[in-house]
């Protein structure tokens, strides 16, 4: 029912309502969802916990009044391939993209530096000054993974998953494929290493492949090195304003197509009735009717709090339950300074890159350091992270008349932590400011106007469906990649639920706004309504399709 | 209109087009100016690569003909001698050590004099009546060209290198003579050098003081020269064309292709009818929407 102190918070919307379908979480994958369904015809409501649209899509002030962060999502690698910014032609009114040269940087200790620019040349030039063996090693393997990923990797993220023996299958047609199966075996750790002999750029290379919660010993996922090398390292974008302008132009093709988006709505609970999908129930007590509901929550919170674990198949049940999140999770320090940090380096260009890896100096401590998280712990003698100073790029984020820039130092971080959050979050504050000082001599007390950080939990906090301060909404191995994520009966999209689709970072391909989930969610609703396809696969999606699939 | 004619504050007014003949970056950064131009734009525009092939150039006025030492005589040589180089070229890794130093650190040289890579192309090659040097007596020896970082990358700023420049001579002379006998003092009269920031200050579209402007690599050739955005020598920019090597397949090298390639974007454009003089490249595909540059 409605607060009884402040009333409906939108009174013409009626307490109960009617809908062809309804999308539950307004992160990228749900507003992509809800905008392609929208324009398709169907009558859509996109139902969002928070007073603000986005997810980790999110640019907000946090520090201060006139300065802006972009608190999860901040580096866009797919770009390039997303067919939802071709199809609504989101690039000629809505968003510009910046895609720096000097992309990825690593600053050691001794003042020498590496630097992953987007052009390749530039690239070898880096990783000469330690190994010009290496530097030809990576400018081959390179160009043979840029094939990797603009024929396979690249246009399969947008095609629904299929079986490891299909896949094998397919991609014994070309040599291309074979080479991508070959990379699918070995774990980054052993591609790196066979590949590379100069300590310090092993490191880079693994730290670079691996972020984002990769096992670097693990095999089977191999593929990723040459798709975040590739487009993470090389090739990511920072959306102009911020991420949350992705969102934002997102949401105007939803409601410009129709769509309703209902905001400050927390589902409480997914109806069913007859032993299918009957709508939803809002917290301030509005139900929302619809045989189909699309969530793109994880998958806890999807099957076992809101459908509830008695309206689930067992093999279901058991499946969500044993459901695995990050491996770790994040520590984000963002700060506003006077000046951007001045790297004290051997590269003046990495003053200049989207993002600079601090206080890893080689493979040995950068391995070291990853176990310590998984382990649960944080040795504050060895850790390291990567910074990035987002006014260089884009102004807009500071509007405050003192001046100023926006920077961030993020690390891997447990969930849990010995002596909890709250006290380990304050010490490892000061612990990166004088690690980062070593790095970049500026950033002293007198540089700083504000710092603030968010923890683990604190992510949980603002995003509750990023368990454990899973940004992924799940861990990335092989039992959950592919046709296994989130699990085999759920990962087109469609649920043995009837009339519920998931279409959330938990489901294939994954995190990282990488926009695929969302785009098949609503290629399978809109197939399962009978609703006509306004939209075609790309180019490159096409290709895939004629040489491995038909 | 006098050759004169648009000195001081003049403003000479285009119907059609300006095509701008000066290098990239300037192009934009300085004559369109960054209030005009998207913040992804110019950051695309200051990321365009001037690395790759900067040159040090030294001309050494010497009193007597500089002459190889024997190992370096070609056969079957009357006079001085002839040597043009690569020097030294013994194995990869001097090269890679090369390469490294320049492209990898980008500062002061360091690698050891008699590992330092040069090319020269002497006086002596030059037909009889082709005189370079007119003072009687003397001789002049050049160009000597050793590969060195463009100014705009050097961590120490961009006159980095020039503040040592007669040291840097006279370590190239040290790499010279491993293959020259007789560039000594004695025999020296005068080493002029042309560093690369000396190059951009003279010319100033040689942009990384190099002859081919912007990096000749993968990223930067052919549909990606100067940028994917900017290849076929149009611009975000209504009316502004580009034509300089640093902005425009094929690059540098004096190779003459581009004032004839942008022709037929001007035509498809629908800027200029050229008339029967007119013929495309047989390459030429027409770009669908447009105007064919192919006569009817």
């Amino acid at each position: 029912m409605p607060d009884p102190l402040i009333g409906k918070v939108f009174d013409e919307f009626p307490d109960e309502s009617e809908w062809d379908a309804i999308v539950i979480g307004s992160g990228p994958n749900g507003l992509i969802a809800a905008a392609y369904l929208a324009k398709a015809g169907v009558k859509v409501a996109l139902v969002e916990r928070r007073y603000e649209i986005g997810g980790g899509l999110a640019t907000e002030e946090i520090l201060f009044p006139g300065y802006s962060s972009n608190m999860h999502a901040v580096y866009h690698m797919m770009v390039d391939y997303m067919p939802v910014i071709q199809d609504f032609d989101l690039d000629n009114h809505a968003l510009m993209w910046t895609k720096p040269n000097a992309q990825t940087g690593m600053v050691f200790e001794d003042g020498t530096s590496l630097l992953m620019a987007r052009m390749v040349e530039d690239t070898k030039d880096s990783i000469t000054k330690f190994s010009f063996k290496d530097a030809v090693a990576f400018g081959k393997l390179i160009r043979r993974w840029r094939k990797i990923v603009d024929e396979i990797l690249g246009p399969a993220t947008y095609i629904p998953p299929m079986s490891p023996l299909d896949i094998s299958m397919a991609m014994q047609r070309t040599a291309v494929g074979q080479e991508m199966l070959e990379l699918v075996e070995q774990s980054p750790l052993e591609i790196i290493t066979n590949n590379f002999e100069n300590d310090k750029v092993r490191a880079f290379l693994l730290y670079t492949s691996c972020m984002w919660g990769l096992d670097p010993r693990e095999t089977g996922i191999g593929m990723f090195v040459a798709l975040l090398l590739q487009r993470f390292g090389m090739n990511k974008c920072y959306c102009d304003g911020g991420s949350h302008k992705f969102a934002a132009s997102l949401a105007r093709e939803v409601v410009g197509n129709g769509g309703t988006i209902v905001d400050a709505a927390e589902v409480t609970n997914i109806i069913m009735e007859g032993g299918r999908v009957a709508g939803v129930q809002i917290a301030e007590g509005r139900t929302l009717r619809s045989k189909v509901v699309i969530s793109t929550l994880d998958p806890h919170t999807t099957f076992l709090d809101l459908v509830g674990p008695e309206n689930l198949p067992a093999d279901l049940k058991e499946s969500v339950e044993g459901w695995q999140y990050d491996k770790w999770s994040f520590y984000t320090l963002h700060i506003a300074t006077k000046e951007p940090p001045k790297y004290k380096c051997d590269d003046n260009w990495i003053n200049d890159a989207f993002m600079n890896i601090v206080g890893i100096e080689g493979l040995d401590q950068l391995l070291a350091h990853w176990d310590n998280v998984i382990g649960g712990s944080i040795d504050f003698n060895n850790f390291g992270g990567h910074a990035t100073c987002e006014s260089l790029f884009d102004p807009h984020l500071v509007h405050s008349p003192y001046g100023g820039y926006v920077s961030f130092f993020q690390m891997h971080a447990p969930y849990e932590i010995e002596g909890g959050w709250d006290q380990k979050g304050k010490e490892l504050e000061e612990a990166i400011l004088t690690k980062w000082q070593k790095a970049a001599p500026n950033m002293t007390r007198e540089n700083i106007i504000k710092v603030g950080h968010e923890t683990p939990v604190g992510i949980e906090l603002r995003l509750p469906n990023m368990r454990r301060g899973a940004i992924k909404h799940g861990d990335y191995k092989p039992i959950q990649l592919g046709c296994f994520r989130p699990n085999q009966d759920c990962s087109s999209s469609a649920t043995p639920v009837e009339g519920l689709y998931v279409c959330g970072a938990s489901n294939y391909p994954g995190g990282m706004v990488l926009g695929g989930p969302g785009y098949l969610g609503a290629n399978k609703v809109a197939e399962d309504l009978g609703v006509t396809k306004w939209w075609k696969p790309t180019k490159a999606m096409e290709k895939y399709i004629r040489t491995y699939l038909e | 209109m006098r050759e004169t004619a648009t000195r001081d504050e003049k403003r000479v007014w285009a119907d059609k087009a300006v095509v701008s003949g000066i290098d990239v970056k300037q192009t934009f950064q300085k004559l369109i100016g960054s209030e005009h131009l998207g913040t992804s734009f110019l950051r695309k525009v200051d990321d365009i690569s001037v690395k790759g092939g900067s040159i040090w150039v030294s001309h050494l006025l010497t009193r007597q003909p500089l002459v190889p030492r024997p190992k370096f005589q070609a056969p079957k040589c009357e006079g001085p001698g002839e040597y043009g180089g690569p020097y030294p070229c013994g194995s990869r890794e001097i090269y890679y050590e090369h390469v490294g130093d320049v492209d990898g650190r980008r500062g002061k040289p360091t690698v050891p004099a008699e590992r330092l890579m040069w090319i020269a192309t002497q006086s002596v090659r030059f037909h009889e009546t082709d005189s370079q040097c007119t003072i009687p007596g003397l001789y002049l020896e050049s160009p000597y060209y050793v590969y060195v970082p463009p100014p705009e990358y050097q961590p120490d700023g961009p006159d980095a290198i020039d503040k040592h420049k007669e040291e840097i001579n006279a370590y190239m002379r040290q790499a010279f003579s491993q293959v020259i006998e007789n560039v000594d003092d004695d025999n020296l009269v005068a080493h002029l050098s042309n560093s690369p920031y000396e190059s951009e200050f003279r010319n100033t579209g040689l942009i990384g003081g190099t002859w081919c402007g912007t990096r000749h690599c993968d990223d930067q050739w052919g549909e990606n020269r100067p940028s994917p955005e900017l290849a076929r020598y149009r611009t975000p920019v209504d009316g502004l064309y580009l034509c300089n090597q640093t902005a425009c397949h094929p690059g540098g090298l004096a190779l003459m292709a581009i004032p004839y390639n942008l022709m037929h974007i001007l035509i498809e454009d629908g800027l200029v009818e050229p008339g029967n003089w007119w013929y495309p490249s047989p390459w030429y595909i027409p770009q669908q929407g447009k105007i064919s540059a192919i006569p009817r």
